[in-house]
């Protein structure tokens, strides 16, 4: 009963709410505390589950099982530490420990990881994650992402470094991620600290409202019942999922690590044209499939993108788009440009090749050409 | 006193309701709009905001209500263009000539001169029960400096005077709101608040143009919680059942 009146308090009272603003082109999580003048803003991006599904079932191909789950379980942990290291967090006093950690995983269920339905957390370090159906390893079996976004999130709660396994059964029914810092240290994130862009906040929070044809946000969609949002959601038929742009920054700088720039580019643009040939198989023609694929972008958080083609060059413009908070060289955008090089192959039937790649006069616009 | 109380009540009158002309958007609101009143109908250019007011007139004039429509944008010529358009063409010029409709074009938007010959005209004619303007928004589209406070205040009275007469005469009435570029939210001067219901038209280019209605407010009624999509052809607007 006590513990009960406490967690009411502390959601209530205390925690932090999180809005997400819904724009055309811009999706905000806005973090604020009722007590606090202080916020957090964060631009996020949704993209389809089977994007990271084929792209980890194709690396597994290529590295073999445990080269792909040490790779993917870094860019888990990465991803896990960047996602609470925006926010400066002090030491939180035991008392408090297991509500923020409640809290924190039951916020990331939201992004599909259902292995967040039962939240266990026991004082000497050891979280307990159970669910179903979890997100991407639902379909290939292979957790690495999960149990490094686990681990790290909990090494940003505990201030030290801990590390996650699975013990699931009977793959997706049975999901368990078991994090504990007494584990066998397997990877320790290096938090950089980088040079912040000035005018961060203004670039990718844009107060705007462009006088633009076909510019829809999620809500559009969603009264056109073409999007479903929930802990797992869904575009037409096809799961996706919520992230920012720090996490293709990641995936990308651990495949040029390895230099396997060559098995991205693939998958990601085979996995494109898979999903556009599933979604405009009903449309006959081309300015509508376009049009189509402009709009999607556009809802899912990549700002507002124009399409030009001329004979057999396509320049694909971006305005309003995400940016990240330090000083970048583009190449986190890669792994859209490299999706949509599939689509536009599914498009226009034809082979695409990135030709170009450059920052508009404006730092938050990109511009991409292809040719084929 | 309990018996003394219920004498001092008066009985509610049964709400009567107004048929928008089309019935699947009737079966939305438990048979129509609430009789006197105000309805706010928006949405962007093009999802048929004119077409959905034809038809409420039309209905009007059928049952033999004296029908008004106002026009602050468009010449007469265009007016006639759009409904001829129409399968029901014939029959609404038959009834304009009856007089049960009656279409009044006007060129200046200069809301005190529209007001007060509207105005006239409703307090002169008391066999009016349907009225749309269209568009409201053009109404106050000639006013400088719209975000002074000053202008702001005035603006808002002119709107809460002009509704208030409209509901004293109980005229079953659409308002056409456009919405204004510049403003995310669509609306000025907080117009959705004050009217009676809403209704909204919206569409969705995504390749294919589809289109759907959606009721977010109703007041005195149940409405249909979810959006339904709709046609426009030579019959007008046809609303489309799930699956269809």
């Amino acid at each position: 009963m006590v513990g009960n009146i406490r967690e009411f308090i502390l959601k209530k009272f205390i925690f932090p709410k999180v809005l997400i603003i819904d724009n055309p082109g811009i999706i905000i999580s806005k973090s604020f505390s009722r007590y606090s003048k202080k916020e957090v803003n964060r631009r996020i991006i949704y993209y389809f589950e089977d994007t990271i599904v084929d792209l980890q079932s194709k690396t597994l191909r290529e590295l073999g099982k445990q080269k792909t789950e040490e790779l993917w379980y870094k860019i888990g942990k990465d991803i896990g530490v960047e996602f609470l290291s925006s926010i400066n967090m002090k030491k939180i006093p035991s008392w408090l420990l297991n509500n923020i950690i409640k809290y924190t995983f039951e916020s990331l269920g939201n992004t599909g990881a259902t292995v967040t339905q039962k939240i266990t957390y026991k004082k000497e370090g050891r979280l307990i994650l159970q669910g179903t159906d979890n997100i991407v390893c639902r379909k290939n079996s292979l957790p690495a992402l999960s149990l490094g976004l686990v681990g790290g999130i909990m090494s940003q709660l505990l201030k030290t470094n801990v590390e996650a396994k699975t013990y699931c059964k009977d793959c997706p029914k049975t999901c368990l991620i078991i994090a504990d810092k007494n584990f066998k240290q397997i990877y320790t994130p290096l938090i950089k600290n980088h040079k912040k862009i000035y005018d961060y906040n203004k670039l990718n929070f844009p107060n705007t409202n462009p006088r633009l044809d076909n510019i829809h946000s999620l809500k559009n969609l969603m009264n056109f019942k073409k999007i479903s949002l929930s802990n797992k959601s869904d575009f037409l038929g096809k799961t996706i999922t919520i992230s920012s742009l720090e996490f293709f920054r990641i995936i990308i700088k651990y495949y040029q690590k390895i230099n396997k720039m060559d098995v991205l580019e693939n998958s990601l643009t085979q996995t494109a044209e898979k999903i556009a040939k599933d979604l405009l198989r009903n449309e006959k023609d081309l300015s509508y499939k376009t049009k189509f694929i402009l709009a999607m972008l556009c809802s899912f958080g990549w700002g507002f993108p124009k399409i030009k083609v001329e004979k057999n060059t396509i320049t694909l413009q971006f305005t309003c788009i995400p940016i990240l908070k330090f000083h970048s060289d583009n190449t986190e955008y890669l792994c859209l440009i490299m999706m949509a090089k599939g689509y536009f192959n599914q498009i226009f039937n034809n082979k695409f090749k990135i030709k170009s790649i450059k920052k508009g006069q404006d730092p938050a616009s990109l511009i991409i050409k292809y040719q084929s | 006193m309990k018996n003394k109380l219920k004498k001092k009540i008066p009985q509610e009158a049964k709400l009567t309701r107004e048929s928008t002309g089309v019935k699947k958007i009737d079966s939305m609101i438990q048979g129509g709009l609430p009789s006197g009143s105000i309805i706010g109908l928006s949405g962007p250019p093009g999802v048929g905001k004119s077409i959905l007011s034809l038809h409420f007139l039309l209905e009007g004039a059928r049952k033999a209500q004296k029908c008004v429509y106002i026009n602050l944008e468009e010449p007469r010529r265009n007016i006639n263009n759009m409904i001829k358009e129409f399968d029901f063409a014939d029959e609404f010029f038959e009834l304009e000539k009856k007089e049960l409709i009656i279409i009044k074009c006007f060129d200046y938007p200069e809301y005190e001169k529209v007001y007060t010959e509207l105005l006239q005209r409703i307090k002169n004619d008391p066999e009016i029960k349907r009225l749309v303007i269209d568009s409201f928004n053009c109404f106050f589209s000639s006013i400088d400096n719209p975000h002074t406070l000053t202008t702001n205040i005035n603006v808002r009275k002119m709107i809460t005077d002009s509704l208030y007469t409209i509901r004293r005469h109980e005229l079953t009435t659409l308002l056409v709101l456009e919405k204004s570029e510049g403003h995310r939210n669509g609306f000025d001067y907080n117009i959705p608040y004050l009217v009676d219901g809403i209704i909204k038209l919206d569409f969705l280019e995504l390749g294919t143009i589809e289109r759907r209605i959606f009721i977010p407010k109703m007041r005195w009624t149940n409405q249909h919680k979810e959006s339904k999509s709709y046609e426009i052809d030579k019959r007008g607007i046809l609303v489309l059942e799930e699956g269809e």
